[in-house]
């Protein structure tokens, strides 16, 4: 079921009123039906059986995993009990073999799931890849690899659950023993579609909790539900009108200069408005039950550098990526092990920078991959991954050459210099994630500088691309208007809140304004497709 | 509980207030299709809203299906002929399915006796969205709505989401919208009762070539463009399937339905013969307007406004006349005029009657105001100083018709005969002061004292070829300076100005061009009373009737009957003879012939009419050959 559909409103309009009707008690019975028949509706009987596969392999492997560790010791307790305990190295053996024991269950536990994961999300492309090869080789013919099917928000609660399981195996909380509590933690209705990424620590008190209504949560929850459309029907199908016909076109039609760098621009804008509007929808129907989700954008365009980008932008899959991948790396003893080795070689800075350099690397790496099947989405990863690495390996450089040519780092214009830098970075990345291949991409930058033709403003060039001069003057007021809430909020001031606490006719007419301005000038219907969100398919 | 209690009343006053706004806005932003002569636009909106304005059971009939219902049968035409009341509920494209449920709508508050069906809807392409919208949205809303959307709209799913929810497609028009679409009216008057009237006279292609259409499966854009209709054009089977719902309904309903095929030349035998076979299975018998019966007489030479497909004005006419006659005579109505409850159909028809001839007048305005302005002239030459001048050339085009005002103004030069060479004249009082024609340009000035004795000067010039026409009334520049004949009119009186017009005929299209105004409009040549019209070789006994908006009606004094173009209007066509019902059929403009004759102008069609064996037969008006012209005395 689409975010923008009228079966989504109505069954959050019946999910909210059921929720809030019913005894207390029976408010997790209602959320955990609720996501299931959202995620029926939306994926079929056969993304169920993923969904419940990967549930209750990370319920049983959680459950095991603690069992192995509360085997262990009560073993150590009942022998200091009964004034025999185990000698130490005895104890370290144990401990070695349980920890043994808990990682091979751990590792079947990440095996199945992401090996599903990646089955269905990339198989199409490895064997597209081996296919190709194979022909270029001309050893085969065509493998078939249409019957994969993707289900609904397979990248997301595959990572939330498998967080939950490393959590789990490090002991940072116990597992929960209510496969019903867990089966709602991963199936959460609001946030299977598109994220964010939850954890279960933060999550499952909320979802276990019994809410009472509150109405000032329930309005500005609504509020930012609004803004969520209005930032994606508004802002984020508008631009994309010029944005997929120039990308989807470029070879053909030989696009150049300002218009393939206002397809870039408009990208960057399409998609945090797109992504950003669909966590407003997200963030938006959950506050309603009272259940407040992990932030999981924070003003990414006022970054200052790629890695402050990546603290920003999609915050709870860098925050992922740093606890299982990142930190893993880093404090393994292994990487211990080369850091002593790359001390002795390169000096105690560069020795101390290396290992978390390469950590950057894999994590934005695979950040990438994360974001699709597809050798750009490689090539993706490799360039922000690069940035962000020679971030961290450089950062001692970057603070002599300021020092040098006395710049002074904490003055507005070279704040604003590290914006607009941050901003080119991410718009050339861009890119690479949205064209159509890397070569493209490639071709598209060099496009940007030539036939840099001002006159493409004014000529009516841009009015070619099914929107017109009302429709650009929508698009920069709506941009500015997003950007003028961010500018609010990086200041600390919720907007959504204040409203919320006005009297009732400001308050009715805010909303009215929002619904009317959605439903008038939003760009929807007839010769648009219908809000396909463009997280929605990881 | 009283928290909750007060939570639910405001979220139930929120989503009124919403759902009101979300309606209000619905309604401003579909397009409202307005009813316009000049458009494409059949005028959907203002069709449907005037049928909810007709009053309970005030119908006698009803009309649907396609465009071909709604281009031939105008019930206000039938109306008038025969007093009896009806509705075309038609659409452009109109399938069977929606002509069924505008059917059904329609029988909630009517209770006609018989349905006429277009079977044209039986050939039709693939369903079209815009088509089948203009159909459903402007029904009110009702449960008897949501089951037409339910079967008209479901196969396409945009098309299903607009009809429930306007805005899905409508809400982009907010780019639009103005004031065209607060004021949800037509612009003109809307009295045809759902019938769509093209006052277009011309067709692109002549009779000869439109007859390949029946022979030879091909179709005639209105461009002129030829192209094969695809043989394998099937016949939709669902419109069988409806017309079989359409006549359970009026059986239920003790309604007769009777399928028609309307004037087009746009079936074949195939088509025809496979529908023929769905009505028998149905027991319905076709009335046949197409083919080489053709009952309605229609010339397709002047009668189609797009090349055979849809009925112009005139085939309009003339069609509605057959069917008047054929409902009066097939069911035995009684007229409805002057009966109570019925006030609004004969207050309508009197507007209508005016409405119907100007906008013929408008559809043949070229001819007719250029006519009406200088017959007025003539008609006032006593109290006129006229002033011509020609600039480039005159006599290329130059109209027959005009010749007798010329006579009247005392010109004696023959206007046809001085190609691109100057010419000026002065008609002082009807009597010709002054006329040269010169090679050269002329420039002549001369002092004249209007009637108060006060003095004017006037000067004026003619060039011929690359040369000018000024004509100057006391250093006021008052011709229109056009190439053409410039003529200036002032009042003897006072030496004021009156009118200037300036008749460009040095191209095949003559142009007209007027300053102030002086239509002309109410120029009566002759007053009303007895007349005898001969031309040497028949009379006939006339009493001539002045009617309030400048046209005559003439009656014939052996029969009493009014002369009637009778919907007619191809050459040799016998001016028929009728009682007056106020149409533009009976409506005859008089003007100046020379030697004192005048010649007859049909306001229906702009044809002039010649005696003959004591009658009057049709004729087009030739501007370039002789007028026939009368004595009327």
């Amino acid at each position: 079921m689409a975010l923008f559909s009228v079966p989504f409103f109505v069954f959050l309009f019946l999910a909210v009123l059921v929720y809030y009707i019913v005894p207390k008690k029976m408010q997790q019975a209602v959320l955990l039906a609720a996501s299931y028949i959202f995620y029926c509706y939306g994926t079929g009987w056969k993304g169920i059986a993923f969904i419940l596969i990967t549930t209750v392999s990370t319920f049983a492997a959680a459950l095991r995993i603690e069992k192995l560790q509360d085997g262990y010791q009560a073993r150590v307790n009942e022998a200091k009990a009964a004034g025999n305990p185990i000698p130490h190295a005895e104890k370290t053996k144990l401990k070695a073999d349980i920890l043994s024991k808990k990682r091979r269950v751990l590792a079947v536990g990440l095996i199945i799931n992401f090996g599903i994961l990646a089955v269905l999300k990339y198989g199409k492309f490895v064997i597209g890849s081996v296919d190709q090869l194979m022909m270029t080789l001309g050893l085969g013919g065509h493998i078939n690899s249409s019957s994969l099917i993707l289900p609904l928000g397979i990248s997301f609660y595959t990572f939330m659950t498998m967080g939950y399981l490393i959590d789990v195996h490090r002991e940072k909380y116990k597992p929960d023993h209510n496969l019903l509590h867990f089966a709602l933690f991963t199936a959460y209705f609001p946030q299977i579609i598109q994220g964010p990424i939850g954890r279960y620590n933060d999550m499952s008190k909320q979802l276990q909790e019994s809410h009472e209504w509150d109405d000032t949560g329930f309005r500005a929850g609504f509020l930012r539900l609004l803004w969520g459309y209005f930032k994606k029907m508004v802002i984020a199908e508008r631009a994309g009108l010029l944005v997929n016909e120039v990308f989807a076109n470029f070879d053909t039609a030989g696009y150049k200069g300002i218009v393939v760098f206002l397809a870039a621009l408009l990208y960057g804008f399409q998609i945090y408005a797109d992504f950003s509007g669909g966590m407003d929808i997200v963030f938006g129907a959950s506050d309603m039950f009272g259940i407040h989700l992990t932030e999981n954008f924070r003003q990414p365009y006022y970054a200052k550098t790629v890695t402050e980008f990546w603290q920003r932008w999609h915050i709870t899959l860098g925050s992922w990526m740093k606890d299982y991948v990142f930190y893993p790396i880093c404090l393994s003893k292994r990487a211990a092990r080369v850091q002593k080795k790359l001390k002795k070689r390169f000096g105690n800075y560069y020795g101390r920078v290396l290992i978390p350099t390469f950590a950057s690397f894999v994590s934005f790496l695979l950040v990438g991959i994360w974001h699709g099947a597809d050798w750009k989405y490689v090539f993706y990863g490799i360039f922000m991954a690069t940035f962000v690495s020679t971030n961290t390996l450089l950062e001692k450089f970057y603070g002599d050459m300021r020092a040098k040519f006395h710049i002074n780092a904490e003055t507005r214009g070279f704040k604003a210099f590290q914006i607009v830098r941050t901003t080119i970075i991410v718009l050339i990345g861009r890119l690479l994630s949205r064209g159509t291949s890397t070569t493209a991409a490639l071709g598209m930058f060099k496009a940007m500088f030539s036939s840099f033709n001002v006159k493409v403003l004014t000529d009516g060039t841009l009015m070619n691309f099914g929107l017109d001069m009302k429709d650009w003057l929508v698009l920069i007021l709506a941009i500015a208007l997003l950007m003028y809430v961010d500018y609010v909020n990086e200041h600390g001031v919720k907007i959504r809140f204040k409203i919320a606490e006005m009297k009732l006719p400001i308050r009715w007419i805010v909303y009215y304004a929002a619904i009317m301005a959605i439903l008038i000038i939003g760009v929807y219907g007839v010769g648009y497709d219908a809000s396909s969100f463009i997280y929605q398919n990881f | 509980m009283k928290n909750r209690l007060i939570r639910i009343i405001k979220a139930a006053i929120f989503i009124i207030l919403l759902g009101l706004i979300v309606i209000i806005a619905n309604i401003y932003l579909t397009p409202y299709w307005r009813y316009s002569n000049d458009s494409d636009d059949a005028g959907e909106s203002t069709r449907y809203e005037n049928f909810y304005e007709m009053p309970d059971n005030s119908l006698d009939y009803l009309v649907i299906g396609p465009s071909n219902s709604y281009h031939s049968l105008e019930p206000m035409q039938v109306y008038a002929y025969s007093g009896i009341t009806g509705f075309d509920l038609g659409g452009p494209s109109q399938p069977m399915y929606c002509s069924y449920y505008w059917l059904k709508e329609a029988l909630k508050t009517q209770s006609p006796k018989v349905v006429f069906v277009d079977t044209g809807a039986f050939v039709r392409e693939t369903p079209n969205n815009e088509r089948i919208l203009k159909a459903i949205l402007p029904m009110k809303p009702s449960m008897l709505k949501l089951q037409a959307i339910k079967d008209c709209c479901s196969y396409d799913e945009d098309l299903f989401y607009t009809a429930l929810f306007p805005l899905y497609q409508f809400h982009s028009r907010w780019k639009e919208f103005g004031k065209k679409d607060i004021e949800r009216k037509s612009t003109e008057p809307y009295l045809t009762r759902g019938a769509t009237i093209r006052f277009v006279s011309q067709n692109g292609i002549d009779a000869e070539e439109i007859n390949l259409r029946e022979e030879k499966n091909v179709t005639v854009s209105a461009d002129g463009t030829v192209s094969t209709v695809l043989d394998a054009m099937p016949l939709n089977e669902d419109s069988a399937y409806w017309l079989g719902r359409i006549k359970e309904l009026c059986d239920e309903n003790n309604i007769e339905v009777v399928p028609v095929k309307f004037p087009t030349k746009n079936w074949n035998k195939r088509w025809s013969d496979e529908v023929q076979v769905f009505l028998d299975e149905l027991g319905l018998k076709l009335v046949d307007l197409t083919g080489e019966a053709n009952p309605a007489g229609i010339n397709w030479d002047k009668d189609s406004f797009d090349n055979g497909k849809h009925l112009n004005y005139y085939g309009m006419v003339k069609t509605s006349r057959y069917f008047a006659e054929y409902i009066k005579d097939t069911w035995n109505l009684d007229s409805h005029k002057g009966q109570s409850g019925y006030e609004l159909w004969d207050n309508d028809l009197e507007e209508y009657k005016t409405w119907e001839t100007d906008e013929i007048t408008e559809l043949l305005e070229k001819n007719r105001e250029k006519l009406d302005y200088f017959n007025e002239v003539a008609l006032n030459k006593e109290k006129y100083l006229v002033l011509m001048a020609v600039k480039t050339d005159v006599s290329t085009y130059w109209p027959a018709s005009l010749d007798g005002i010329m006579e009247q103004l005392g010109v004696k030069t023959d206007m046809a005969d001085i190609r691109q060479q100057s010419y000026i004249a002065v008609s002082d009082g009807g009597k010709l002061s002054m006329e040269v024609v010169d090679p050269d340009i002329i420039n002549y000035d001369f002092e004249w004292k209007d009637d108060s004795k006060a003095l004017h000067s006037i000067h004026i010039t003619s060039g011929g070829v690359g040369g000018e026409a000024d004509i100057d009334v006391d250093d006021n520049s008052y011709a229109i300076g056009n190439s053409g004949l410039n003529i200036v009119v002032i009042d003897k009186k006072d030496g004021s100005f009156v009118s200037a017009a300036s008749l460009g005929s040095n191209e095949e299209d003559l142009t007209f061009e007027k300053k102030e105004e002086n239509d002309g409009e109410n120029a009566f040549p002759l007053n009303e009373g007895n007349y005898t019209i001969s031309d040497g070789n028949s009379s006939l006994a006339v009493e001539i009737k002045a009617n309030t908006d400048g046209t005559y009606g003439i009656v014939d004094k052996k029969t009493g009957k009014y002369l009637s173009a009778g919907g007619l209007n191809k050459p040799g066509d016998t001016v028929a003879e009728e009682d007056d019902l106020g149409l533009a059929v009976t409506k005859w403009k008089i003007y100046y012939g020379t030697g004192g004759k005048y010649w007859l102008y049909s306001v229906f069609n702009g044809m002039t009419a010649r005696l003959k064996d004591g009658g009057f037969v049709l004729e087009d008006l030739n501007e370039y050959s002789e007028i026939p012209q009368v004595n009327i005395k």
